[in-house]
Parts: C-alpha cells; sequence; structure tokens
C-alpha cells in the first residue's frame, strides 16, 4: 500500500502562506498571554495547594463554591469562593486550588477537605481515602526553583541542540532548525494560552517531548537535504529543499499520523492526568511536522541565498 | 554484510530470553491477589519479589511524596541559650523576610539583622560555638548540616516500625529529605509520623492563682490598647457571623458570657468540678475581653474551639508576651478539641489551655522505651489509648527529684509543644517509668510510641511541598493509562501491516520487541514507572516507528530506481542509518537534560525515553536488519513485500 506517489509540491514558493499562517497563531497567542498577562502557571511553579475530591453524586460547583465561602479553620475565617473551582474529568469530581497563603494553618489542605467532607455529608465515601483524589501542596520556595530549573532545562537543551547540529551539518541548519522549534513552543503555549490551560511541570516535560519530536522531524528533511545538494548540482537550492521534503514527505506523514494517532488515543482514553500532557504532545505533532517543512527549510533557503 | 547470520541470532535470542526472565517477576506480581501478598510479606520472600518487578510510581499506585526541610530559624532559636526578646525579635523578622522572599537564603538574612538589630551573638550561644559572631554562625551551619543526617536516619527509623513497603527516603541538597511512601492510604497519619519532632517535654502546671493573675494581667494589656481590643471584639463579630448570621454581635458577647461563669456551665467527664475554678467572676465582656473567650472547665482552663485562633493571635502579641515573660509563664494547649454540653444543651468543641512554667524541666532525650497500650483497671484511663514511657537512669533521677518537691503540683507532658496531660504528682515517682494519656484512638498512640522509640529529631522540620495520590484515583490512571497504551499499540501495529504487508510484520516485532526490552530494562534498573513513564513508552513507540518507516521508505525508492531486493535493502539501510542517528541523538540530548532537571516524575519521564531510543535504534539498525538479510541470503528472492 503507499499513501503517498511520488509529489513535487512546491514548498518554497508557499513559504509566505506559511509566513501568514505562523504568524497567525503565534500573533493570536500573544494578545492571549498579554490580555491573561503571562502564561498560566500551574502550582508547581507559583506554590498552592491543589485539592481533587470524589463525591459519590454528582455535584454542583457553584454549591463547593458557596461551602468553600466560609471554610472555618481554628475559629480564622476564610474565603475561598474566588479560588478555582472546577469538574475534574467528571461531574462527581471536584478540584480546587488555592493560592499559596503568608500563613497557612497546619494541615492546611487536610483541614479544607475534612471541612469539605462535612459540609456535604450525603455525598461523600464513607471512607476519607475514598474521598480524596489527590492533593498537591507546593511551597513558594520550590516553586520559583523549578520555574528556575525548567527554564535553564529548556536554554541548555536548546544549547546542546545548537552544537550537535552545527557539527553535524551547517551553522545555518541550526539556526533554522532552533527558530523551528522556538516556534513550535511559541504556538504551544500561545494555544495553551487561548484555550486557558495550565502549564504544570509535566507540560514542561510535553514541551520538551515536543521539541524533541519536532526536532526528529527537521533532521529527518535535513539530512536529505544535505545528500541532494551532493547529488543534485545542477538544481537551484530552492529546487533541491523542495526535492528533498518531497522526497521525505512519505515518510513525514506516516510517522507523524502514527504517532498522532497514539496521542489522540492517549488523550481521549487516556485519564484525567495525563489529558493536559496528551494535548499538548498533539499540538506539538501537528506543530513539530509543520513547522519542519515551513519554518525550518524556508529559513534554510532564506540564509543561504543571503550568503 | 556477513553470509553467516547465526551469531547475529544468537545474540538476538539471548536477549529475548534475558528480557523475558527479567520481565517474569513483575508478570508474576500482577497475577497476585491480595492474600497472595499478604502472605508473601508474612513468608518474608515478597520483598525478594519486589525487588525485582518493575515499581509503579506514586501516580499509579497511590501515596505520598514528602519534601522536607529543616527549620533553621527554629533551630537556631533552639540552640541558643538566654534567649531574650531581643533575640526571638530577630529571628521573627528573619522568618518573615524569608516568608517574603522565598529565594532568599536563611544565613545571609539572618547576618544582616544580626548587624541591624545590633545583636551580639555570644551572648546567646556556648562558648563552644566559638567567641566572634563569624565562628558562631559556622558552628551553627555546621550543626544544620549535621543535623539533616540524623534527622534521615530518625526519618528512616520511624517509617521502617510505620510498615510502609518499599518507602524512599532520601536526602536531597543540604538541607533537604524527600519521602516516598507508596500506596499509604491514611495520609494525615503518614504526616504527623514524619513531621512530629518527638521532642517530649514535662512542664510544672502554675497554680490558679498565678494562672487567675495572668489572666487579668492580659485582661487589663488587652483593655488599654485598643488595637488589641478592637482585634478581640472583631474576632468575637466574626465568630457571631460565621456561625450564626441573625445574631447581632453583643448579643453572642452576653450569651457566651453568661455560659462561661455560671457555677456549672459545663459538665464534662473527665474534669472533675473543681474546687479552684480559675475565671468565675460575674464580669462583662468590657471589663475582661480576653478571659471571657475562656470557658472554665473544673479546674481547668479550655478555649471554645471558635475563638482558639484569636486567643492565639492575642497571646503572641508583643503587650502580653512581655507579661508572660514577666511572670515567667507561657500557655500551651492540649492537642485537639474535645466535645461537652454546655447547659443550654448545644456541643461546644473546646480545647484545653495551660499556664506552664516557661521552661522544661526535663526534656524527652531520656526516654528509653515508649509502647502504646491500653489503660489497665485502676489507672486514669481505663480502656483508653496510652503510652507507656521508660527512662534512662539519669531521667529517672531527674524525674524522681522532680516529683519528689512537687508533690501536690500538676505537671504537664508536652509532645512537641501540645500538652497531652497534665494530671496531679501523688506520690514521688522512682523508677523513671511514667505513662501518657490523650490520644484520638491506638493508632495515634502507636504511632507517638514509634516517633519516641525513634528519638526525637535534633531539628524541625517542615514540609515543603507534598503530593498526595488517592487510591482511586491511581489505580484510575493505571486502567486508563494501559488501556490507551495498548489501543494505540493495536492501531499502530495494524497500520504497520497494512501499510507495509509482509515487511510490516517485521516492523510489529521491532515494535513489540521494543516495548519489551525498554520494559526490561526498567526493571533490572529497579526504575519507577509513572504515568508521565507511560507517556514516554508511548513516544518510544512512535520513534521505534519512525525509524522502521525511514529504512522502509527508503528502501521503497530503491526498489522503485530499479534495483534488486538484496542491494534495495542494503542501500536503504546504508542511507537510512544517518538520518536515524542524527534524528536520534537530538532527541537523546532533551532525554538528558530532561533527566538532569528531574524531579521525580519528570526523570521518570526521560528515564523511559532514553532507554527508549537507545533500544529502538538498536533494534532498527541490528535486528530488523538481521532478519531482512535472512529473506535475501533465500536463494530466488525476487520481490519484496514491502
Amino acid at each position: 500500500m503507499r499513501l503517498i506517489k511520488e509529489t513535487s509540491i512546491q514548498f518554497m514558493a508557499q513559504s509566505r502562506l506559511g509566513l501568514y499562517v505562523s504568524g497567525a497563531v503565534i500573533g493570536a497567542g500573544i494578545i492571549s498571554l498579554i490580555l491573561a498577562g503571562g502564561p498560566l502557571l500551574s502550582i508547581d511553579f507559583k506554590g498552592g495547594t491543589l485539592l481533587a475530591v470524589h463525591f459519590t453524586d454528582p455535584v454542583d460547583v457553584n454549591d463547593i463554591r458557596s461551602a468553600m465561602s466560609t471554610v472555618s479553620i481554628d475559629g480564622q475565617p476564610f474565603d475561598f469562593s474566588k479560588t478555582e473551582i472546577k469538574q475534574f474529568g467528571s461531574t462527581r469530581d471536584i478540584s480546587v486550588r488555592i493560592p499559596h497563603l503568608d500563613k497557612e494553618p497546619a494541615n492546611f489542605a487536610q483541614r479544607i477537605i475534612a471541612y469539605l467532607r462535612k459540609s456535604f455529608p450525603d455525598k461523600v465515601p464513607e471512607v476519607e481515602s475514598d474521598f480524596i483524589l489527590s492533593i498537591e501542596k507546593v511551597g513558594p520556595k520550590i516553586g520559583s526553583e523549578l520555574s528556575n530549573k525548567a527554564i535553564l532545562a529548556i536554554i541548555s537543551a536548546l544549547g546542546l541542540i545548537l552544537f550537535y547540529i552545527s557539527i553535524r551539518f551547517e551553522f545555518n541548519f541550526a539556526l533554522s532548525a532552533i527558530a523551528a522549534l522556538a516556534h513550535d513552543v511559541f504556538v504551544t503555549v500561545g494555544i495553551f494560552s487561548i484555550m486557558g490551560y495550565e502549564i504544570s511541570l509535566p507540560i514542561i516535560a510535553a514541551f520538551l517531548t515536543i521539541v524533541g519530536y519536532s526536532l526528529n522531524d527537521t533532521i529527518v528533511i535535513f539530512d536529505r537535504i544535505r545528500e541532494n545538494v551532493k547529488s543534485m548540482k545542477r538544481l537551484t537550492y530552492t529546487q533541491v529543499v523542495d526535492h528533498s521534503i518531497n522526497d521525505s514527505l512519505s515518510r513525514t506523514i506516516i510517522t507523524s499520523v502514527t504517532t498522532f494517532i497514539v496521542v489522540l488515543v492517549l488523550w481521549l482514553f487516556g485519564g484525567e492526568v495525563i489529558n493536559l500532557f496528551a494535548f499538548a504532545m498533539m499540538v506539538g505533532v501537528i506543530v513539530g511536522t509543520y513547522s519542519s517543512i515551513f519554518v525550518a527549510c524556508p529559513l534554510v533557503v532564506r540564509l543561504h541565498a543571503g550568503k | 554484510m556477513s553470509k553467516n547470520l547465526t551469531p547475529r541470532y544468537i545474540i538476538i535470542g539471548i536477549i529475548l530470553v534475558w528480557a523475558l526472565v527479567t520481565l517474569w517477576p513483575s508478570v508474576q506480581y500482577q497475577q497476585l491477589s491480595s492474600e497472595d501478598i499478604e502472605d508473601m510479606r508474612e513468608s518474608g520472600t515478597l520483598e525478594t519479589l519486589e525487588n525485582k518487578i518493575i515499581k509503579q510510581g506514586l501516580d499509579l499506585k497511590g501515596g505520598i511524596y514528602i519534601v522536607l526541610e529543616v527549620d533553621l530559624p527554629t533551630l537556631v532559636t533552639t540552640l541558643a541559650i538566654n534567649k531574650d526578646a531581643k533575640f526571638e525579635r530577630t529571628v521573627n523578622d528573619v522568618r518573615n523576610i524569608l516568608a517574603e522572599n522565598p529565594q532568599r537564603k536563611f544565613f545571609t538574612v539572618f547576618t544582616e539583622k544580626i548587624s541591624e538589630n545590633g545583636l551580639r551573638l555570644p551572648r546567646y550561644y556556648d562558648v563552644d560555638y566559638g567567641a566572634k559572631a563569624e565562628d558562631i554562625l559556622n558552628s551553627i551551619r555546621e550543626q544544620a548540616d549535621d543535623a539533616i543526617n540524623r534527622v534521615l536516619e530518625i526519618l528512616q527509623n520511624r517509617v521502617d516500625q510505620f510498615g510502609v513497603s518499599e518507602p524512599t527516603i532520601q536526602k536531597q541538597g543540604n538541607r533537604r529529605i524527600i519521602v516516598e511512601l507508596a500506596g499509604i492510604q491514611d495520609s494525615e497519619r503518614a504526616r504527623a509520623l514524619l513531621q512530629s519532632t518527638a521532642h517530649l517535654e514535662f512542664f510544672l502546671v502554675k497554680s490558679p492563682e498565678v494562672t487567675n493573675d495572668i489572666l487579668s494581667q492580659i485582661d487589663k494589656a488587652v483593655k488599654g490598647n485598643e488595637e488589641l481590643e478592637a482585634l478581640a471584639a472583631a474576632v468575637a463579630g466574626e465568630q457571631a457571623q460565621t456561625e450564626d448570621g441573625e445574631l447581632a454581635v453583643s448579643n453572642d458577647q452576653t450569651i457566651s458570657i453568661s455560659e462561661l461563669f455560671g457555677e456549672d456551665g459545663l459538665s464534662s467527664e473527665d474534669a472533675d468540678s473543681g474546687d479552684t475554678a480559675v475565671v468565675v467572676d460575674q464580669n462583662i465582656f468590657q471589663e475582661r475581653p480576653f478571659s471571657s473567650m475562656l470557658r472554665a472547665l473544673g479546674n481547668n482552663i479550655a478555649v471554645p474551639e471558635k475563638n482558639l485562633y484569636a486567643i492565639k493571635k492575642i497571646i503572641n502579641k508583643p503587650e502580653v508576651q512581655d507579661k508572660l515573660s514577666l511572670g515567667n509563664g507561657r500557655f500551651l494547649f492540649a492537642p485537639e478539641a474535645e466535645s461537652f454540653t454546655t447547659n443550654t444543651g448545644l456541643e461546644e468543641p473546646l480545647v484545653y489551655m495551660y499556664y506552664l512554667e516557661h521552661d522544661a524541666d526535663l526534656t524527652g532525650g531520656v526516654i528509653e522505651e515508649a509502647n502504646a497500650t491500653i489503660g489497665g483497671q485502676g489507672s486514669s484511663a481505663v480502656g483508653q489509648p496510652i503510652v507507656l514511657l521508660d527512662m534512662n537512669s539519669e531521667g529517672a533521677r531527674t524525674w524522681s527529684r522532680i516529683t519528689g518537691a512537687n508533690i501536690g503540683r500538676r505537671i504537664a507532658i508536652v509532645l512537641d509543644k501540645k500538652v497531652h496531660m497534665a494530671p496531679s504528682i501523688r506520690t514521688k515517682i522512682t523508677d523513671g517509668g511514667t505513662l501518657i494519656e490523650g490520644f484520638a484512638n491506638m493508632d495515634e498512640a502507636k504511632d507517638i510510641a514509634i516517633v519516641l522509640r525513634a528519638g526525637s529529631l535534633p531539628a524541625p522540620v517542615k514540609i515543603i511541598e507534598e503530593r498526595i495520590v488517592g487510591p482511586s484515583l491511581g489505580a484510575d490512571s493505571v486502567k486508563a493509562g494501559t488501556y490507551s497504551v495498548l489501543l494505540g499499540l493495536a492501531l499502530v501495529l495494524v497500520f504497520l501491516l497494512v501499510y507495509y504487508k509482509l515487511s510490516g510484520i517485521i516492523a510489529d516485532f521491532a515494535l513489540i520487541w521494543n516495548i519489551l526490552l525498554v520494559l526490561a530494562v526498567l526493571a533490572s534498573l529497579g526504575a519507577t514507572l509513572t504515568l508521565p513513564g507511560i507517556a514516554a513508552l508511548i513516544l518510544t513507540v512512535g520513534m521505534s516507528v519512525d525509524a522502521n518507516v525511514i529504512i522502509f521508505e527508503r528502501i521503497r525508492e530503491e526498489l522503485r530506481k530499479g534495483k534488486t531486493p538484496r542491494t534495495a535493502i542494503d542501500s536503504g539501510y546504508a542511507r537510512a542509518l544517518t538520518t536515524i542517528i542524527d534524528a536520534n541523538v537530538t532527541t537523546l540530548v532533551a532525554a538528558l537534560v530532561l533527566y538532569q532537571f528531574g524531579t521525580g516524575p519528570i526523570k521518570g519521564f526521560a528515564t523511559v525515553l532514553f532507554w527508549g531510543i537507545m533500544i529502538s535504534m538498536f533494534t532498527a539498525i541490528f535486528v530488523t536488519r538481521t532478519i531482512f538479510n535472512s529473506f535475501t541470503e533465500r536463494r530466488g528472492l525476487n520481490k519484496l513485500s514491502i
């Protein structure tokens, strides 16, 4: 079976279209980021408490919200009605996110859970451990350390990749590949901002995987260009690049489709915990494939012409 | 390519057998019922098996992940002698600065504040720490580093006695400890066990007259101070609103006052309504703003749970602290509220409050043995969980002196600054034995006995990061994760088969072989499979497919150029090789950086990704190649099913 016959699409002639598409998506992302005041960071980076609890019957988020407006811990009143309270995968599961407070009482998260349990006596499981789905509590110190580490990780990964490609190919290729990667991360962060999804530690892992995947894709095409430049001496550089993309198009599509199928299945059936991770990966597979052809290659052509 | 493929097949065979043998225990483990596991735990064979299987991370199995940090401000205070208000103010300042700027280092801020407040360190520390401030700071720093190692040991000890399978307790950097307890259900109990400093102290309780006196002094201080008065009134007002919106503030106060000062306003089983009731004057709130928030319970004072916050806040005000230090006393509370019935028939949770001598008469380093049991006939806690203590000879001597000199007085047994009980001393105790009561249940008594046996922490620790996954979420995640991996895998296998026909079988084989091998490597490394790890496994599937797709597409291209199957395979492989290596090495770089960056879940992801890439490169280059070659070795092959 063969899906992709031999093609000779002039991709480079379409690179302006690519510029518009990328520009539009990134522009929308930037506007959303400005409106939201930066990316939505999870408690991993900001510190705070995230609770997920399981009720035996469906509950209304608004009921939880009004219950959360008068939490009393040792007589100290708290109003958490303004915090983020939402469904967690199903109508019976609720997650509550509370930003870090300067003077939190001891056992803060557990006290809130006990309070919620008391507030809805008819709808909670008998055993407390069945009620608690998860508790995450990150101190502000850890939070700022993690963001520093994440930034450091991304920069050092990009640096090392730049170095490797410069050695194996040429510096122009390395620059173009890095630009394509930056494009991918920008687009994904922008889409996360538009969708109102928050960026947590696992999502950073997803971003880095996207970087890895997109790079993989770009390198395969670059590898063809490197090979074809030697054998197709009569063609112009643009034609060689087009030819190389067409040569590897079949592989690009098959690999992207199979990977996409896998992350799609993960997104659909993988469960609440992994859902956002899979979403990031899905966006990444599409964007990564696109950017190899419409960002990295036109840049290589342009940088080559500029020489 | 060498014509003799036998050695290659032998290598492939050996690896396959190794992978299956390595994975066998994990398969076996999956088949076990929970009773089987319990049996094996009893016979001691479980641990051997558990060491050989792929461990499931906390997110899959449920459990607790806690990062503890040594509380340096408290450590510095604990080590100091001759503490005064100035010293405590300085430490408090440091605490506040650190709360606002979590990035700053404790010792830098402490040094700054010392010079700012003109604190003379040598006044507060033993000469052993050095004569100059610098030397003292250095020795404190050393003490802190040393403390973390002892904390680690003690926590290890406690967790071992708690009985969790495969606990992980490790040091991170100089001041932190990471504890992972998989499969634990009762998170609150585990936290208490870890965080308890197990600091046992014995304080003499001040006489009712003295207590009465300090209460009226505080009343005066609050009354004369607009800010404090406002605070008391505001808190009382807030209470009224939260408790009962209908009641006007002043009304609520009058009610509580009449309840409070009625002679037998409250009844209780274990507090004998006594002769020396402390606060019984018929005063109104305006006159006694502080004590009107309290309740008298026999010869004890108690705080309604809803007033606890306000009371603690007032006690911590400098004006009140000054009064307390003049009287050389301190207030401490019981660990939990108890429910009492008021004369109006309402249930009210009350927390006992004690006024104690400021300094402890005996501290818990002297405990030799601690056991939880049920209080027997004749004891004050019949049928209640208690902890029996045995002291060493030095402790027994001190204990005997204290009890001998203070017959008739009450002594508070204080664990981690919470008063568990305050019995009256009846006779001199010479053998160092004593008992603690006042536990919510037997589990709590057992845990306290564990922490007392394991010894007290040299420095208090606080939880700075905590992740708890309930068992049901873990189980759901495993189910969903496994299901989606298998489904995704099946789809890819079918796709490859349809698309590449017979060669698709080779690709399918490579894919399954890859996953088996990655799992086997994980099992033999003792690595932990987390949810992100499953995600990485899926990515590995993608990488493995990609390597085969690159090769197959190249072979197809070569075939289209009219080459024979054999030369097509040879040149296809040769040309695909550099692509595969370049593409994989760059992803490998990302995986390594992730590993370096990694905390828990991300590290798990990076580990799986790293091995996935390595193995998929090996598979594509060595294993599938061998299989292809054995096809082309056959004479007369002139058509390749690809």
